[in-house]
C-alpha cells in the first residue's frame, strides 16, 4: 500500500513528543510492508526544511484565517492549505504517486487530504491520527492569553475542524481509552486504541560514569519534556509558590526544550528556592538521555493540561524509577498506576510530598511480571493494533 | 556534647533589646547560669563561618543603648536615631515607596536578578545551561573554617534574625561536614501569611527561609501553637520536610536593675494613660486604635480620655498615620510617640498604666501581652494569631477591625473605672507569669 503520512511538523530530527510519535508510526507502517511518503506543512519557524514539507505561510496570512493566529497557527494551516489553491497546490505537488491511504496526524491538514482524495480518480483511504482532544486543549492554552470568550471562539473553530476530521476519516487512531470513548460517541467506524510507546535504550556505562562525575553526584529528580506551552504550565501548577521537598544538596533538573522554557520564566525567580535546586540540561542525546533517568532518583510527570497521552510518561514507566505523576500525566497509562515506583498525586501539595519522599527511596524493586508488563510501552507493543488498519473489515473488503 | 548559642543578632544590635533581640539575650543569660564552660558557648556567623565569641567580646560590642526620647511636644512622633545601616535602608525604603508602581515593578525585577546572581556567585555556581552540571553545594572552601571547634554531636542553636544574619543554605552543608545538630526558632510565618503588612514582596525570601531552615533543622522550637501550627501547615504545603517542633513559651519578665529613670518618661506617666507597647508597624494595627481615640475626642470631653502612649520604633508603610496623628486637631496632645525605651523607663510605663491595649491583626506569640498581664494589668486585645494563647480568658477581646468597637470597648473602662480594678484583681489572682529560667529550661529538656 502507498502510504502519505501528512504532518505539520517534520521528522527528520524528531525531538519533541509529536514527531517521535510519527517516526515511529512511519516506521511501523513501513515493517507491515508498505510504502510511505512523509510530507506536510513546516509548522513553525524553527523547523529545519526538509523534503516533502513547504515553508510555513507568512504571519498575515495566517491572521487572514481567525484574526489572531498567535497559538492558532495549525488551525490557520489547516485553513489556508484546505482553502486556498496557492497553498493547496503548494503542498499537492510534493506529493508523489497518488496514495492508496492518507494518514493525517492532528486534525489540521485533514481538510487539504479531503480536497486531495477528491481531485483524484484513485478511491484512496483516510486514516486520522488523533493525539489529543485538541479543541480542550486549546481552550486551556489559550485561556492563559487571551479573555474568555476569545478563547471559547477560537476552540469553538478548532473543534469544528477536529470533529470534521473524526467524521471524515475511514479509521481514528487515538492515544488514550477516554479520548477513544471521545470519539467513539461522535461516530461509529472503526476507531483503534493506538497508545505512545518509548524506544529500547541502553545506558553506556562510560558516559554514566563521566556524568555522574560532572554532577559530582548529586541526588536529582528529573523533568524531560519540549517547549509546549502545557509542559511549562504544568510545572508552575505543580511547584507551587514555594518549593520544598529537594534539600540544599539535591537538584531538580529539566531535560528537552521545557528547560530553557521554564528557565526564561519570571516565574523561576518568584516560586522559592526553585532557582537555587533547578539545573537544565537541555536538549541532550537519545544516549544522554537514557544516562540521565539512569542516574535520577525519580522522574516527574507535572502535567495538568491536555487531552492525549504523554510519551514522556511510558518513557518514565519504562526507566524503572519512582514516577512521580499527575492523574492527567497517566492517561493513556491507567494501568501502570499502583504498579511498583508509580505515584499519582491528587494535588499538587501531595505531588510534592512525593518527591520528598522519591528523593531519599531505593530505585524500586520490579518483580518479573512488573518487568514484562512494562515491556507493553515500548513503541514495539504500543502500535501493534496499527496493523487492523489492514484487516478485513467487517464488510469483507480492506483499507 | 556541647551547646553552642548563636549570638550574632545580639552582636549586631545597637538598640535597647526588643522582640527576637531580648530572646535570644534572655536565653544566652539563663543558659549561662545552668551549664558550665565546657558545656555551653557562645558563637557567632561572620559570613562564611561561625567563630567563638566570648562573652566580654559581646558585651564589649553592644553599645549602650540611646536613652529614652519622646516627641518634642505630646503628639509630635520623634525623630529617631538611626544606625547608617538603618538610616540607609530607611532612605531607600521612602524613595521606593515614593517611585511610581511601574518603576517599583522594574526595581523589584532587577533587585530579584541581582539577588539570585549574588547567591549564585556566593556558592561559586555557573550559569544556568551546559555549565550547570558543575553546580554543587556550598564551596567546600567556605565550609572548612566551620569545622575548627563544632565536634560531631554538638549543638548549635539559633534563636535569632537568621533570615537576616545567617546563610541558612551554608547551614545545611557545616551541619552535615561537623555533624551538629541544628535547633533553630520560628518566631511567626508573618511575611508569608501576611506580605501585605511586609516591605516589598518578602514571602519569596521568607519561604524560602523557613524551607532551607526545615530542611537543616534538628529541632524547631517554636513560640507560641499557633506558629507551630502555621511551620507546619507551610511546610507541608511545599512539600518540605516537618522536623520535630515543640513549643516554648517566653518569658514576660521585664529586668530593670540599676537603671535610672528618663525624664521623658518621668514626664509623660504623670498624667492618666493607657499603654501600646508595639514597634509601629502596619500589621500592629495603630490604625484602628487612632480612629477609636478620634472617635471618642468627638465624641466626650477631652479631659476624660487618657492619654495614649505608643512606645516603639516607627516603621514601613505608617508615615501617613503618624502624619494624620501629627496633624489631627481632635487628638492634639492625647497620643504621644516613645522610643529607645529601656526596661527601667518600660517597667514604670506598665505600672503607671491604666491599662493596656494591643490591636494587632496578627501575632506569632505577643510578648507585650504577657507584660502587661505579669504587670497585672487589664489588657484590651485583638482576638487574632496567638493573641488567645497569651491572653486566654485573662483579656478583654475586640475584633481589631472595628475602630468602633474599639471606642465603646475604650469608653467603657475609661468611663468605669472600677471595672478596670476588678478585672486587675482577676489577672492578678490568676495570671501565671513565664520565666525566661522556665523557657530555658523547656529547651534544655528538647535540646
Amino acid at each position: 500500500v502507498n502510504i502519505l503520512f501528512l504532518s505539520t511538523f517534520p521528522i527528520g530530527n524528531a525531538s519533541h513528543g509529536g514527531q517521535v510519535r510519527i517516526k515511529n508510526l512511519i516506521a511501523k507502517y513501513r515493517q507491515l510492508g508498505h510504502r510511505v511518503q512523509s510530507a506536510g506543512v513546516l509548522g513553525g519557524d524553527h523547523y529545519k526544511p526538509e523534503a516533502g514539507f513547504v515553508a510555513m505561510p507568512v504571519r498575515s496570512d495566517l491572521d487572514s484565517c481567525c484574526g489572531q493566529s498567535w497559538l492558532m497557527e495549525d488551525y490557520a494551516i489547516g485553513r489556508l492549505f484546505g482553502e486556498q489553491a496557492k497553498y493547496f497546490e503548494s503542498l499537492a505537488s510534493q506529493i508523489d504517486p497518488v496514495p492508496d491511504l492518507i494518514h493525517v496526524e492532528h486534525p489540521w491538514l485533514v481538510a487539504f487530504a479531503c480536497r486531495f482524495i477528491s481531485q483524484s480518480a484513485k478511491p484512496t483511504k483516510l486514516v486520522y491520527g488523533s493525539a489529543n482532544v485538541e479543541w480542550e486543549l486549546k481552550l486551556r492554552i489559550l485561556g492563559n492569553y487571551r479573555s474568555r470568550s476569545d478563547a471559547q471562539q477560537a476552540a469553538a473553530l478548532v473543534r469544528e475542524v477536529e470533529e470534521a476530521a473524526i467524521f471524515a476519516a475511514d479509521v481514528v487512531l487515538c492515544v488514550s481509552y477516554s479520548d477513544k470513548s471521545w470519539i467513539e460517541r461522535l461516530r461509529s467506524g472503526p476507531t483503534l486504541y493506538v497508545p505512545n510507546g518509548v524506544d529500547r535504550r541502553l545506558v553506556d556505562e562510560t558516559d554514566r560514569r563521566d556524568f555522574a562525575k560532572a554532577h559530582r553526584g548529586l541526588p536529582f529528580a528529573v523533568y524531560c519534556g519540549s517547549a509546549h506551552p502545557p509542559n511549562v504550565e504544568g510545572f508552575f501548577d505543580m511547584v507551587g509558590k514555594a518549593f520544598g521537598p529537594l534539600n540544599q544538596g539535591q537538584r531538580l533538573a529539566t531535560v528537552g526544550s521545557v528547560g530553557d522554557a521554564i528557565a526564561s520564566d519570571e516565574r523561576v525567580l518568584q516560586v522559592a528556592t526553585l532557582a537555587k535546586r533547578l539545573i537544565n540540561f537541555g536538549v541532550v542525546s537519545e544516549a544522554r538521555l537514557a544516562t540521565i533517568l539512569d542516574c535520577a532518583s525519580c522522574v516527574i510527570l507535572p502535567i495538568t493540561h491536555g487531552g492525549g497521552t504523554n510519551l514522556k510518561t511510558a518513557e518514565a514507566i519504562w526507566s524503572g524509577k519512582h514516577v512521580i505523576a499527575t492523574d492527567v500525566a497517566m492517561r493513556g497509562f491507567e494501568e501502570y498506576i499502583g504498579s511498583a515506583g508509580i505515584h499519582v498525586a491528587s494535588d499538587a501539595v501531595e505531588f510534592r510530598n512525593l518527591i520528598r519522599e522519591c528523593m531519599t527511596m531505593a530505585d524500586p524493586v520490579l518483580s518479573s511480571a512488573d518487568r514484562e508488563h512494562r515491556l507493553r510501552v515500548l513503541w514495539e507493543y504500543s502500535l501493534q493494533s496499527v496493523a487492523q488498519i489492514f484487516e478485513p473489515t467487517a464488510s469483507g473488503g480492506t483499507l | 556534647m556541647k551547646l553552642w548559642l548563636n549570638v550574632t543578632s545580639s552582636r549586631d544590635w545597637k538598640r535597647p533589646p526588643v522582640g527576637v533581640i531580648r530572646v535570644e539575650q534572655r536565653i544566652r543569660t539563663e543558659l549561662s547560669i545552668r551549664l558550665g564552660a565546657s558545656d555551653f558557648g557562645l558563637c557567632h556567623w561572620l559570613g562564611t563561618h561561625f567563630e567563638e565569641l566570648h562573652l566580654d567580646e559581646l558585651t564589649k560590642s553592644i553599645e549602650s543603648p540611646a536613652r529614652a526620647s519622646s516627641s518634642a511636644e505630646p503628639g509630635e512622633p520623634e525623630i529617631q536615631s538611626y544606625t547608617k545601616r538603618e538610616a540607609i535602608k530607611a532612605i531607600l525604603r521612602g524613595l521606593y515607596s515614593l517611585s511610581p508602581k511601574f518603576v517599583r515593578k522594574i526595581l523589584q525585577f532587577s533587585l530579584r536578578k541581582v539577588r539570585s546572581k549574588i547567591v549564585g556567585l556566593k556558592e561559586g555556581r555557573l550559569s544556568r545551561g551546559a555549565r550547570s552540571e558543575q553546580r554543587g553545594t556550598v564551596a567546600t572552601s567556605v565550609l572548612a573554617g566551620a569545622a575548627h571547634f563544632f565536634k560531631p554531636g554538638d549543638v548549635l542553636l539559633s534563636l535569632g534574625l537568621d533570615w537576616d544574619h545567617l546563610d541558612v543554605h551554608a547551614l545545611f552543608s557545616i551541619k552535615k561536614l561537623c555533624g551538629i545538630r541544628l535547633v533553630t526558632c520560628c518566631y511567626d510565618l508573618i511575611p508569608i501569611l501576611f506580605p501585605q503588612y511586609c516591605v516589598g514582596d518578602v514571602s519569596a525570601f521568607f519561604a524560602t527561609y523557613f524551607i532551607e531552615m526545615a530542611h537543616s533543622s534538628d529541632l524547631i522550637l517554636c513560640i507560641s501553637k499557633q506558629s507551630e501550627s502555621d511551620l507546619r501547615k507551610f511546610l507541608h504545603s511545599t512539600g518540605a520536610p516537618i522536623p520535630k517542633t515543640t513549643v516554648f513559651y517566653l518569658g514576660d519578665e521585664i529586668p530593670s536593675q540599676g537603671q535610672a529613670i528618663d525624664p521623658a518618661v518621668e514626664q509623660v506617666v504623670s498624667v492618666p494613660y493607657i499603654l501600646y507597647v508595639s514597634s509601629i508597624e502596619r500589621r500592629k494595627n495603630h490604625l484602628t486604635l487612632y480612629q477609636a481615640y478620634h472617635l471618642l475626642c468627638s465624641q466626650y470631653p477631652i479631659d476624660s480620655i487618657p492619654t495614649l502612649i505608643l512606645v516603639g520604633m516607627p516603621g514601613w508603610g505608617t508615615a501617613e498615620l503618624l502624619k494624620d496623628v501629627e496633624l489631627d486637631p481632635l487628638v492634639q496632645g492625647k497620643i504621644v510617640i516613645l522610643n529607645s525605651v529601656r526596661d527601667a523607663d518600660l517597667n514604670l510605663l506598665y505600672s503607671n498604666a491604666l491599662f493596656c491595649v494591643y490591636p494587632s491583626f496578627y501575632e506569632g506569640w505577643g510578648l507585650p501581652v504577657a507584660e502587661a498581664l505579669n504587670f497585672g494589668k487589664l489588657v484590651i486585645c485583638s482576638d487574632q494569631g496567638s493573641l488567645p494563647e497569651v491572653g486566654a480568658d485573662l483579656v478583654i477581646y475586640v475584633s481589631p477591625w472595628s475602630a468602633l468597637d474599639w471606642a465603646r470597648t475604650l469608653w467603657r473602662y475609661f468611663d468605669h473605672r472600677e471595672l478596670i480594678v476588678e478585672h486587675e484583681t482577676k489577672v492578678l489572682a490568676r495570671f501565671e507569669p513565664r520565666k525566661w529560667s522556665e523557657s530555658a529550661r523547656q529547651i534544655l529538656d528538647e535540646v
